[in-house]
């Protein structure tokens, strides 16, 4: 499953990147059934950063600082619900700056 | 006896824990990312130690501060000198960070007190004790060491269930993601020995990383990136294209993975510095030639380990390949070509070092006694005893913020750490010396009730304290916000039961404003033009209630005069809804078949109330309690009985007003009846509800222990697993109250009977004489046929033969389902 998700994300990605429009609407519904299946995506770019997150794979371009954000997102962060509590089944991969 | 279960390997990169006990082994994942290994890397951030991936991650940046391959110190008198703590720390102490980070891997809350804990086998005495050092100072009062060589051919022996009664040789080849070992191994009835092992301390996957960069990667890139010399510049410090490199690093692992298992992959490189967005084909053949001289520097290890010890290939029985990279195809048909030795692959090759010791403390005894052990003091929440700090906890539990401040006071001082983990693993201050007062910023999850764990512990980093129950609401919840009186819900239609019945959109005492995009189908096809139509019904009422008991909030009628293409059964119909704060109702409708879309707002003053609609579930609800009253099993309760004519006799009498009432009637009139009509049924609901709750909740308790008993029969591991999957959470759904839940849980539950049933063919003799005996084929002479090829079957016991004969006979009975008055006009259209 988490391939899966993994090959959406990158579809979703690649559309927005140019401008493909065409597929939004069926994007939308099948992240709305990965949901349904207790899934969720996060794409964390543009977020800050500090040591203690856990949810990232960083690789750091300098060192971690108030200012430290998210300038890269190589694999996004994969929850899933298991008895009301979400879980992170894949970490994300990104790039700090 | 009790026995120590628990297994570490503890590895240069990678660290991991299983534990084995009473036939059941389990590989422990780390909380946080739910990965099964931990890296052996150490982090001192000023007051903060992190431990585990998070450290890794701080490497290249902080490498006077973060510590990792210390395995290879261990026993030596070198010692890491951390800056931001300005100390001296051994690898015993570094290692034994490790094994303490592992511990809290154990999610059953088991304390450990002995672990066996595995060791390269070219570990002398000094590095073995070293390892045993570290074991007690991470908390076990006893350490049992193992050969990883041992180790996995003990996990290799116990998948397959081996018995040896003679003494054969293996090798044991180890190709990790940075070391590479080979050891020679004998093993008899009673013993495993290693004889000889070889390796490369600098020798992994992440050179193979690498090798894709440099020698794949780059020269396509370079004139992309109009640049030369690049491999060179990615390795120079602070180059402004270390960026791409570190992305590069990525794409390379990935691609190793794929290549794997396919013959080619693409590379995908985004550089939006350089606005550069390519795609690089790899095939497995060129990736195989970069492997080349790698594998054959391994090759060469093991055929030096076989002629020191006076060896040909045909005294080795098997290579057991262990580690990483021995999952890349080439890795195996190499070695397993040159050495000319079967190679076997059973075991998961990054978990059998942790397993084979998980499988080796299943059976060494415990030689702890009951008073060795002090009394756990872990896993409490709030329990202060004298030995526990009182902690004063603050913390808003409600937030818009996506980060909160939570503030702890220790009420007696102690010297020690705290640590605070987000529940779902995505946030971990690590390891942070204690102060009096402490504030610690935790990030939140948006739109989530986020769980967090405070654990304090004392110097010696043993827990004096535990609190799990640390919950705040993110985003969803505002104290100021207005709660939903009742559930409001969607009228769908039931196809299976032939009734429309109501689906919560947004559950009581949510807070307002809601929204949410749900996706139905379409129940029936609706004809362009026609005058059939699509029904969407808000409700709000009970969720498990009937429609009509609800009161309609938004009603929405599609004609097929409005539909420019037919609405096609089973399509899909997208809903997006929301609720404003002052319970405004925006409904917007895409049908997909007709690629159209439809949008509505209501507002309680334009409530809309269809005198059809009304008149159709006044009369359903008479014919239900018609039916209700014909049960023999109500003939005697008058009391029932009484009630139920009361409800049907009202309900007649509206019916009444309803057909007297003008179409275009402005008085309120049709209110008035709307709302006697909810109330009453209401009331029918009620008598009748928690009766077939009741029987569902019977019937699905006997479902569950038939299938419990076919399985007791059977034995099957996979469909035991299938059954748990459908009664987990069961205390749940049962109070749920919801029988479409628990109903479809009885199916979920009859199609696991069913897939046991017919998984054996010999189960179909009993049905066979059973459809033999029927009399009602339409076609006899066909039904003849089939009975004298399923007799002849049974006799050449060609159960299979039996089966289809059975189901083919079944096929041709007619259809004797009841019809139903659940006509085309009373669905809504939605399901």
């Amino acid at each position: 499953m988490k391939e899966i998700l993994n090959q959406l994300y990158e579809i979703e990605q690649k559309s927005i990147k140019n401008n493909i429009t065409l597929f939004d609407r069926n994007l939308k519904r099948l992240f709305h059934d990965i949901e349904e299946q207790g899934f969720f995506i996060k794409n964390p770019l543009g977020e800050k950063f500090s040591e203690s997150r856990t949810d990232i794979d960083a690789t750091l371009m300098n060192n971690i600082g108030p200012e430290s954000k998210i300038t890269k997102v190589l694999k996004p962060i994969i929850y899933k619900k298991e008895n009301d509590q979400l879980i992170i089944i894949q970490k994300g991969v990104a790039i700090v700056e | 006896m009790k026995t120590i279960n628990f297994g570490i390997d503890l590895g240069t990169t990678n660290s991991l824990i299983a534990k084995y006990e009473n036939g059941v082994l389990e590989v422990f994942k780390n909380p946080i990312g739910q990965k099964q290994t931990l890296a052996s890397a150490v982090a001192f951030r000023g007051s903060r130690i992190l431990v585990g991936d998070k450290a890794r991650d701080l490497l290249e940046k902080d490498p006077l501060n973060v510590f990792t391959c210390f395995k290879r110190k261990m026993g030596t008198t070198d010692r890491y000198f951390a800056k931001s703590i300005n100390k001296d720390v051994s690898p015993i102490e570094l290692s034994a960070y490790v094994l303490k980070e592992l511990k809290n891997f154990i999610h059953t809350g088991e304390e450990l007190h002995e672990a066996v804990i595995t060791i390269p086998s070219s570990f002398d005495t000094i590095q073995s004790n070293a390892t045993k050092t570290a074991g007690q100072e991470a908390g076990f009062k006893n350490v049992y060491l193992l050969q990883e060589p041992i180790a996995a051919s003990l996990a290799f022996a116990n998948k397959n269930n081996l018995e040896l009664n003679e003494t054969k040789k293996w090798l044991i080849y180890d190709f990790g993601g940075g070391t590479f070992d080979v050891a020679l191994l004998e093993i008899n009835e009673r013993e495993m020995n290693v004889l000889d092992n070889e390796g490369d301390n600098f020798l992994g996957g992440m050179d193979i990383d690498n090798l894709i960069i440099e020698k794949l990667l780059v020269p396509k890139l370079e004139p992309i990136l109009n640049e030369t010399k690049l491999w060179d510049k990615f390795k120079e410090p602070n180059n402004p294209l270390q960026k791409l490199y570190f992305e590069l690093l990525f794409r390379a692992e990935e691609a190793k993975k794929e290549l794997s298992r396919f013959e080619t992959t693409e590379i995908d490189i985004d550089y939006p510095e350089k606005d550069i967005y390519t795609s690089i084909e790899v095939t497995r053949d060129s990736f195989n030639n970069l492997l080349t001289p790698l594998v054959e520097h391994t090759i060469n290890f093991c055929k030096k380990i076989l002629n020191n010890n006076n060896l040909i290939s045909t005294d080795i029985e098997k290579i057991i390949m262990v580690g990483g990279s021995t999952l890349i195809p080439y890795v195996r048909e190499q070695v397993e070509k040159n050495l000319n030795i079967t190679i076997d692959t059973s075991v998961d090759p990054t978990a059998a070092v942790g397993i084979g010791a998980a499988y080796y403390a299943g059976s060494k005894i415990s030689a702890l006694k009951p008073e060795d052990i002090k009394p756990p003091t872990t896993n409490q929440t709030e329990v202060s005893t004298s030995t526990q700090p009182l902690v004063n906890l603050i913390f808003e539990k409600n937030t818009k913020d996506t980060e909160e401040l939570l503030a702890f006071k220790l009420n007696s001082s102690l010297q020690g750490f705290y640590r605070v983990i987000r529940k779902d693993g995505g946030f971990d201050t690590g390891l942070v010396t204690l102060q009096n007062n402490v504030n610690v910023f935790v990030d939140l999850l948006e739109g989530q009730v986020n769980s967090f764990s405070l654990k304090i512990y004392n110097s010696n980093q043993d827990v004096v304290y535990t609190n799990n129950d640390i919950h705040i609401n993110q985003g969803k919840y505002n104290i100021q916000g207005q709660l939903l009186p009742n559930d409001i819900c969607l009228e769908i239609d039931d196809i299976q039961y032939n009734v429309t019945r109501l689906e919560a959109i947004f559950n009581k005492n949510s807070v307002l404003p809601l929204k949410k995009t749900i996706y139905k189908s379409a129940s029936k096809t609706i004809l362009k033009d026609s005058d059939d139509k699509l029904q969407i019904n808000i409700v709000e009422g009970d969720g498990n209630g009937l429609p009509s008991s609800g009161l309609s909030i938004g009603y929405i009628e599609i004609t097929g005069k409005e539909l420019e293409q037919d609405l096609i059964k089973g399509t899909d119909i997208e809903l997006n809804i929301s609720v404003s704060e002052s319970r405004d109702i925006d409904v917007d409708i895409f049908l997909t078949s007709c690629d159209q879309e439809f949008s509505n707002s209501f507002k309680p003053t334009e409530r809309y109330i269809s005198n059809s609609k009304m008149e159709n579930e006044i009369r359903v609800v008479i014919q239900k309690i018609e039916r209700e009253i014909a049960k023999p099993e109500n003939a005697e309760n008058y009391e029932l009985l009484q009630k139920f004519k009361n409800i049907e006799h009202a309900l007649i009498e509206l019916q009444i007003e309803l057909s007297l009432l003008v179409d275009n009637d402005v008085t309120d009139a049709k209110f008035k009846i709307d709302n006697q009509k909810r109330s009453l049924i209401q009331k029918y609901d009620l008598l009748t509800r928690h009766k077939e709750l009741d029987n569902d909740i019977e019937e699905y308790k006997n479902n569950v222990l038939a299938v419990k008993q076919v399985l007791t029969e059977s034995g099957s591991e996979y469909y035991m697993a299938e059954l748990n999957k459908v009664i987990a959470n069961e205390k749940t759904f049962i109070n749920s109250g919801n029988k479409y839940l628990i109903r479809s849980k009885i199916e979920e539950l009859r199609v696991i009977r069913n897939a046991i049933f017919t998984a054996d063919d010999s189960n179909f003799i009993g049905p066979f004489f059973h459809y033999k005996t029927l009399d009602n084929y339409p076609d006899q002479q066909k039904a003849n046929i089939l009975i004298a090829e399923g007799d002849k079957a049974l006799e050449n016991k060609q159960y299979k033969v039996v089966k289809q004969v059975v189901y083919q006979l079944a096929s041709m009975l007619p259809d004797d389902k009841p019809k139903t008055s659940f006509n085309n006009q009373d669905k809504t259209g939605l399901s």
